[in-house]
């Protein structure tokens, strides 16, 4: 008889995995096609994940909430602990990709690979993020701080910072303080 | 359900936070300390499933339940921890804060940050890791750091993810 924590386990992996397959697949088609449709419905897959996923399996959980399934009774607090373990694989996936995205040292490791291994300091200075150096790495946050509504670009000038902005950087600096963390990226 | 498991939670949580904050006040570090950051999370996680222990025969699936909240809590902790250690663009916001929140010439904003050392500190830190080596002002790979290099690589090809950087 198949445990109930099992079961619970098999149903989070199988739902984030699908939909991390399908939004793989559908990142595969937006790269190869670069229409605007295959970036949204990425984006959209992306989105489902975080928000219908959990619905979807909180419906899937429920089937076996009476017992009358398959003869196996997943109590309440298991469904509940479920849910959270599917969000914080939902987490470990949207975290890889901004690594695999946008990760500075990964970058930088990928560089050197790239160029065999070994370069000059200020080569790799230069040739950060293939080719497109330190104004590139700060065009790219600064362009995501801007569309996530944090700041607004104005031309050459960067901010000024929205409501949401100061209230984000102003939680991170405070909470830098705390943690005394004074080397920071 | 029942309130035990959310005070279980929250107990094991507040463990780790508040041994992370004395700690990190205590014995202030360049570095991030993820494995010692880890370490305090299992330790919390510890207290949880102690304290879901107490008063009953341990339950697999009410320990099963304690233990996947508080992983979700914690994994969540530590991405935001992984932002305040090492993110460009938290950098960035709070220096415009800084500024008073007005707009910022972007070329000002880009030498500053070639001027500053930051990116010293994280050639500095790939090196204290054993991914990288450095010698008369050039910079290379170690073997370590040259399988990491090549799994990121490939990951990112599964994943169909382009590491602009």
């Amino acid at each position: 008889m198949i445990e109930p924590v099992f079961l619970c386990w098999v149903l989070v992996v199988l739902t984030l995995s699908a939909l991390a397959a399908l939004h793989v697949k559908a990142l595969a088609w937006a790269l190869g096609s670069d229409k605007p449709i295959a970036y949204r419905t990425a984006a959209f897959l992306e989105g489902s994940m975080l928000v219908a996923g959990p619905w979807f399996l909180w419906g899937l959980l429920g089937l076996f909430s009476d017992g009358r399934a398959v003869g196996i009774r997943i109590p309440l607090h298991l469904r509940v602990g479920s849910i959270f373990l599917y969000g914080a694989g939902c987490l470990v996936y949207v975290e890889l990709r901004s690594l695999l995205s946008r990760g500075y040292s990964f970058r930088i490791l990928l560089d050197l690979l790239k160029s065999g291994g070994e370069l000059a300091k200020k080569d790799l200075i230069v040739r950060y993020g293939n080719g497109r150096g330190l104004r590139g790495l700060l065009a790219k946050r600064l362009g995501s701080l801007a569309r996530l509504g944090l700041l607004r670009m104005e031309g050459p000038r960067a901010g000024s910072l929205t409501p949401i902005g100061r209230g984000a950087a102003g939680i991170g600096w405070a909470m830098r303080r705390l943690l005394r963390l004074t080397s920071v990226g | 359900m029942d309130n035990g498991i959310w005070i279980s939670v929250l107990a094991g949580i507040t463990v780790f936070l508040a041994l992370h904050v004395i700690l990190w006040r205590s014995m202030p570090s360049d570095n991030p300390r993820m494995v010692l950051l880890s370490g305090l999370a299992l330790v919390g996680m510890g207290v949880s499933l102690g304290i879901a222990s107490i008063g009953a025969r341990p339950d697999a699936a009410r320990l099963c339940s304690v233990l996947w909240i508080d992983a979700f809590w914690i994994i969540l902790y530590f991405f935001v921890y992984a932002g305040l250690a090492r993110s460009v663009s938290l950098t960035c916001l709070v220096h415009m804060l800084r500024s008073g929140g007005d707009p910022v010439d972007f070329e000002a904003l880009v030498d500053e940050y070639a001027r500053s050392s930051r990116f010293e500190e994280r050639i500095r830190l790939m090196r204290a890791r054993g991914l990288i080596r450095q010698t008369n002002g050039s910079v290379s790979l170690t073997r370590g750091g040259r399988r990491l290099a090549l799994a990121v690589d490939g990951l990112g090809h599964v994943l169909n993810a382009r590491l602009e950087g």
